[in-house]
Formats: C-alpha cells, structure tokens, sequence
C-alpha cells in the first residue's frame, strides 16, 4: 500500500444534485494534502465519502487499504477525522470526553494526550458547550491526534478561528506529520500553502487538478508581456493563459502550464516580437483565485 | 461487552436526572397502586385514598411517556441517523452501540418496573417469585410496545424531526384504528384471530426490529424511512383487506338440529311498539335510516351449562324477496348470565341480546306493513361449569386455587372482593348461602338455597396495565327482595367456566311487523 487514499471516479449524487463527480486522486502515504476549492465544491462531501459518513454514487475508495464503504468500527482506530460541524457529546467535560473516548483506542498514548491538552489550553473542568468555537476545534483535535492515528482528516478546520489558535492546531497538527498522512480540506489557503506537500484543487465537484504543491508553483506564473506598442487582446490565445488582460504597452495573463521555452514560444507566435517578459511565481491563494476567476468568466 | 458497557455507563451519567425523575415516578405509582385495589367507595370515601387513587393513574400515564421520552433521548444521543455525529468517525461497534441502549432500556425501565411489580405482588399477598415469568412476559410486552417508537427514533435526525413523525405515526394509527372499528373487522375477536392479525402483528414488531438494526448496522436512513413507510402502508392495506362484518364460520360450525347443548333464541313482544310505529307513521321522523331494536332472548340452555354469544348477524327479507343483512357483529352476552333469575321463570328465558339495527329508510318504507321474516344467527363459544370445592373464609377472608383470594364484605349488598395476579381472570363466579339474619335460624338453614353471584370474566386493573394485581368483584344480590345477609363463617362455592366449543344457531321468525320494533 503505497497510497493512503486512493479514489477512482468516486461521484456522490444526493437525488438530482451531483455533489462530486468521478474525483480520481490518490495521496501518498506521509503527505499533506490540502484539498481546496469555492463553496459548493463538493470538498466536505468527497470527505464524507471517504470516511464511509456517505456511500458513493459511483465509483469506489480506498482508504489505508480498505474500501471506503466498509470502514467502520475498529478501522477508526487508525483515523482522526475533525470536522467544523461535527456534533460533539456537549455536555460532557473536556476530561470526561478525553475520559471517555479513551477505552476506545487500545493505542492511546497518555503522555500524548497529557501535551497535547497542556499545548492547546485546553481546561479539563470546562463542558464542551462552554467552550469557544476554537477550543472545541482544539479539544476535536486533541481527542483525534492522541491515538497516533495514521491518516489524519480535517474538514475546515481553521474557519472562524482566529490566528493564534490557528497557528496552535497547525502547530500540533505538524508535530504529527512524520508519523502520519493529513488530508486537510480548507478555505485558509495562506495557512495551508506553508505546511501542504500536495494540493488537489475541485471545482462544482469535479477535480481540477491533484498534484504536488512544488509541482504546482512551477507549474503556475504571472506573465506581464512588454511590447513596443499598445496591444490588443488578440483574439485567440492559448487555453492555458488564464485572464488574459491588455493594459497601456504590456499584456498580462496566468499561464496554468508554466515552461520557460514552451510558454516564450507561445508568447512569441501570440504578439512577435516583444521588448520584456517577467515571469512571477504565484502564491497558492493567488492560483487558487485565478481558477476560480477565470471559471467564473468563462462560466 | 466492553464497550456495550462503556457506552452504557455514558448514557447513566448523561441522563441521570431524567432516570431519576422515572424512578420517583415509579416509585410514587408502587405508593399509589394498592389503594387502587380496594372498592371504589371504599377509595372514595377517604379524601387521601382518592388522591392516591388518581395518583396511580396520572403517574402511570406519566411513566410511561417519561420512559418513552427516555427512550428517544438515550437513541438520539448517539443518533444513527445524521452525518454530523461524533460517533461514526469513532471506533463505535454497532452491535455495542444497539446492545447498550437495549442494555439502557433494560436497567431503567424493565428491571425497575420487575422490581415495582414483585413488591406490588408482595404487598398484595401474592408469592412474587411464583409469578416471575407472568412478569418477564409483561416487560416483554412493554419492550415490544416501545419498538416502534424505538424505530422513529432511530431514523430521525432530532427532536423535531422526531416529533413530526410521531404527530404522522399517531394520524395513521387513528386512521388504522377507525378502519378496523368504523367497518366492523375482527368480528367474534376475543376468540376468533384472523390470519391477516398474526401479519399485522408480526409487521408492527418485526419491521421496527429491523429498522432499528438496519439503522445500526448501516446507516441508510433513508432507505429505513421508506421500509417504516412500506411497512405501514401494509398495515393499512391489512387493515382494509379485512372483510368487513364477516366472521370465520368455520370456526363456528352450525348446530345440527338436535344437537344439544344448544342455545336457542328468540325475539320477544316488541317493548313500546304502538308510540313507535305511530311516530314513523306520521312522519315525524324522517331521517335516512330507521334504528330498530329487536329485543332477543336465549333459551334452553341446561343447567351446567353456559353460551357466550361473540357475534351476531340479522337478516331481514320481506315476502316479496327484498333482503337486508346486518352483516356478522360483535356481540357479548351470557346465557344464563345470572342462573338462578331467569327474566320469564316460567318459560326459563333470559333477555339481553338486544340488538340496535339501523336498516335504510327506503328498506324500511318498503317493508314496514308486510310481513317480514327475521333470521337470527348467532355465534357463540359453549362453557360447562365446574363447581369447586366450597371454602370456608378464615377471617373473612378465602383463598382461590389458581386464581388468588377473596375478602367478604358487607355493604349495601354482599359482596366478595377478589385480588388476582393472573394474565387473565377465568370465566367464573361464586354461590353461597344467604340469610334473613345472623345467626341465621333453623328455619333459615333448612329453607333457603343458595344465592349466586353474576359470573365474570374479566378483571380490573388500574394505572396502564403497569401492575401485575387486579381485582374483581362478585355481588350476592338480594333480587327478590328479600333482604338476604351473608352470614360470617359461611362457605363460598367457586364456579369455573370452561370453553368447550364454538358454534353457530340460526333461528327464523315469520311474521314480523318491523314498525313494531322502531327505537324512536
């Protein structure tokens, strides 16, 4: 098993509404993987599918090896999954939930448990319906890394929260990367870029793209084109140019498929000959928002 | 196991309060129940009896919404329908999840409610261990009357979700209900079972079963939703695939002429025939139907000898072949229902199968100065009495073997006050001596005979049939004025009634005039 989550043409329909459409991904086994996309994409439903909370339309799932339908009971042993709606026992408090959630994982590691409560902040004496969104999310967490699970499913975890308990539940979060696989759904693309090995991106519930995060910075670049004279946007340009805009004497665009030779000769067969052309590396925000643009407009 | 217990031992802390709220309901309703076992008026006659007396009603009621409250609570709590439970992403065995809230139910409702009951039998001065498996059957009962709203619970998502259902549940069971009712299905039911009933037994108890653990298992709510759907669609389907006002007659085979012991059946003068017969004459009622009572009688039955009459069905056909047919309804009726007073001594006939009809005007205009030919069939189960040895009360008081003991009284009239722990309390009776005064004189002890009481079949029992103890009373009454006394230390003679056949009579009655027999 060199995946720990492999998906082939997984679809979801609930009736009419196709919430996820033949999504084909595969994580490797100690990645990161930050699946990203706008409201209504379809990423909290692919995740549900994958923890087995929805059976799939189509296609099928593995996850550590099994067949997403039939994960259940002891299989969850091996997983932490987080999500901002999920109900919590609320009227337990937090050392009772810890309490009582323990018996269930033969391998829950105390010591663990002990820092990682310590590093959160989180007080033993609190009912979870006193505590703050960002608490919950903490003691959520807590509760899901204790066991040393070996895949890791956050579904927006950081929404609502402000920075400083962010930065705590990615810090945990990190603290567990070299022993585990995260799949981490959020809309918090800054945070996300700074600790993702991998991005999928899914858009009306079809996967867009799933790839390395490097491979995707290489892959993606600003291009501002410098002509002698004021252009015009030419009338065809290549499908890989995203928002492509004229402004006094230069031409702008995104190019989604990012090669110095190849991209210069496109540029070069588009306009002739040109007077400078400045290639900028994109943030994952910055790439996440051109597809989501460029979709918009075409749309 | 583990788990089945860890999960358990979650669900007492989260609910403690509401397991103590039942818990003193429970107790309260033990408090209140024996004095529901006294006579009425003897309850009333204390003004702390009868509040005690509506207490043990009220808190029946209460227990039993309060448990079904808890019931939903304790499922919900870890709900299987949803996708936002915390549970389902953790390492939760489903068996353990379902065995520890059947474990729940158990050790809140059953085990209390067994307890309760064997200190009620106890206070009442039955052996409670001898009627321990009576008991396990009544909390078998109560679980299995808790399954559909088990079922309910487990498919919905939430309280409202839940209270929506239950508002729907409760329409289709009042439609279920006055469907059965409104067109007379089941008929001759206390002995008669259809085969469609074991269905729509087995689908009110089978399919929530499975639902609750589909649910469990898999987690398709809606596809248990519409198996809950299905399943009650069938049991209307049942329900209306009853033949209405029609009885198995099979099961109640017609007497051979001659044949004895036979009940015979006849329709007696009218009651008030010339005021009633004027009024439709005139006109003076004009509705769509005319109710008609034909005042029938049984005969013949020989001593020994008892007929419970289950159904009835009259026909009424007039000379010139127009028929009208009631259909088979239930009936219930004794004969003789009090031996030693039949209404005509002379001719030993014993009135009370009156039988309101309510036939269509234009039948009725067609027919009513013709002669008209009444049939009446009657179904009906034949009892032999057995006569038990004859106790003698020890301090006003006797033991009934197989059926529990008796305390005398005397008030207005005689009377023996009967406390029972059995399911169900045997057709029977008691005769005993009565006197014109006590001591009674010779002259009284060589004249009189003995004064029986009504026999009955069925007991009392109060507070939502929670207690395992009910009562019955017997009335020696003085009919014939005499003013006759049960004297302390005379013995009471037990009378049983024992089924042994079903059957069928059919008698005609030529010549009637229907406007004879008009209830207005």
């Amino acid at each position: 098993m060199s995946s720990a989550v492999k998906t082939e043409k997984l679809s979801k329909a609930f009736w009419t509404v196709k919430a996820l459409r033949e999504m084909s991904l595969e994580i490797p086994q100690g990645a990161i993987y930050a699946l990203v996309g706008p409201n209504g994409a379809g990423k909290t439903t692919a995740i549900k599918v994958l923890m087995n909370i929805f059976a799939p339309s189509g296609g099928r799932a593995e996850v550590l090896g099994v067949d997403s339908s039939k994960l259940a009971g002891g299989f969850f042993t091996q997983v932490g999954y987080v999500s901002e709606n999920q109900q919590m026992p609320e009227w337990m408090r937090v050392d009772q939930f810890f309490d009582y959630l323990r018996p269930f994982y033969p391998q829950w590691d105390r010591a663990l448990e002990s820092s990682l409560r310590e590093q959160m902040e989180l007080p033993g004496d609190r009912k979870l319906r006193h505590l703050s969104r960002g608490m919950k999310m903490k003691a959520a967490l807590a509760s899901s890394l204790a066991y040393r699970p070996k895949l890791i499913v956050l579904d927006e975890p950081f929404t609502g929260l402000d920075p400083l308990v962010r930065d705590q539940l990615i810090e945990s979060l990190l603290e567990r990367a070299a022993e585990a696989t995260i799949l981490i759904s959020s809309h918090d693309l800054a945070e996300i870029e700074s600790f993702s090995s991998h991005v999928g991106y899914l858009e009306q519930g079809r996967l867009k793209f799933s790839e390395e995060m490097s491979s995707l910075a290489n892959r993606f670049r600003e291009v501002v084109v410098t002509l002698a004279q004021t252009p015009s946007v030419p009338a065809r340009t290549p499908e890989t140019w995203l928002q492509p805009a004229a402004a006094g004497a230069t031409f702008q665009f995104i190019d989604s498929q990012f090669e110095p030779e190849r991209t210069g000769a496109a540029i070069r067969s588009t306009f002739g000959q040109v007077r400078d052309v400045t290639y900028t590396p994109m943030t994952l925000r910055s790439i996440f928002l051109a597809m989501a643009k460029s979709k918009r407009a075409s749309a | 196991m583990k788990q089945t217990i860890h999960i358990f031992t979650k669900d007492l802390r989260r609910f403690t309060w509401e397991i103590a709220l039942s818990l003193i309901l429970l107790a309260l309703y033990g408090w209140c129940q024996p004095v529901t076992w006294n006579p009425i008026d003897a309850i009333f006659m204390a003004q702390a009896n009868s509040w005690r007396y509506l207490g043990a009603n009220v808190c029946g009621f209460l227990l039993i919404l309060a448990w079904a409250a808890l019931l939903i609570r304790v499922i919900s709590e870890d709900s299987p329908a949803g996708d936002r439970q915390f549970w389902i992403t953790r390492p939760y065995r489903w068996p353990s999840l379902l065995a520890a809230k059947f474990l729940f139910f158990i050790a809140v409702v059953n085990i209390p409610l067994l307890m309760l009951q064997l200190g009620l039998l106890q206070a009442a001065g039955f052996p409670p261990f001898h009627y321990l498996a009576r008991l396990v059957a009544m909390q078998l009962f109560l679980g299995a009357c808790y399954l559909c709203v088990a079922a309910l619970a487990a498919v919905a998502r939430g309280g409202r979700q839940f209270a929506r259902a239950a508002i729907v549940v409760l329409i289709f069971f009042l439609i279920v209900l006055w469907l059965g009712v409104s067109t007379n299905r089941a008929v001759g039911f206390d002995l008669h079972v259809h085969p469609l009933d074991w269905i729509e037994e087995a689908v009110l108890i089978v399919l929530p079963m499975v639902v609750i653990v589909r649910q469990y298992a898999r987690r398709k709510t809606a596809q248990s939703r519409w198996i809950l759907l299905a399943g009650g669609l069938v049991l209307l389907l049942l329900t209306a695939a009853q033949p209405a006002n029609t009885l198995n007659e099979a099961e109640y085979p017609l007497l051979a002429p001659g044949m004895e012991p036979r009940l015979e059946v006849s329709l007696e003068s009218p009651l008030r025939p010339a005021t009633a017969a004027l009024a439709i004459r005139n006109g003076k009622s004009r509705g769509k139907t005319v109710l008609l009572r034909l005042p029938l009688s049984g005969a013949d039955m020989p001593a020994g000898y008892l007929a419970q009459v289950n159904a009835i069905r009259i026909t009424l056909e007039a000379s010139d072949g127009t028929r009208w047919d009631s259909g088979w309804k239930n009936a219930y009726h004794l004969f003789p229902d009090d031996p030693d007073f039949p209404h005509d001594p002379a001719r030993k006939v014993w009135r009370g199968l009156d039988t309101p009809l309510e036939i269509s005007r234009n039948f009725f205009d067609h027919v009513q100065d013709t002669d008209v030919t009444v049939r009446v069939a009657t179904a009906a189960t034949l009892f032999r009495e057995h006569q038990g040895p004859a106790l003698t009360p020890v301090d006003g008081q006797i033991t009934v073997p197989d059926f529990g003991y008796c305390v005398t009284e005397q008030r207005s009239s005689e009377r023996l006050l009967c406390r029972t722990a059995q399911r169900e309390v045997p057709l029977m009776t008691f005769s005993r001596r009565l006197f014109k005064s006590c001591p009674p004189t010779t002259e009284d002890l060589a004249g009189l005979a003995s004064e029986r009481g009504a026999w009955i079949g069925t007991g009392y029992q109060n507070g939502f049939g929670l207690s395992p103890v009910s009562t019955v009373e017997f009335y020696f009454g003085d009919s014939e004025g005499k003013r006759l006394v049960g004297c302390p230390g005379t013995p009471f003679t037990p009378h049983r009634a024992e089924a042994i056949r079903q059957f069928r009579v059919e008698n005609d009655f030529t010549g009637v005039k229907l406007a004879d027999y008009v209830m207005q």
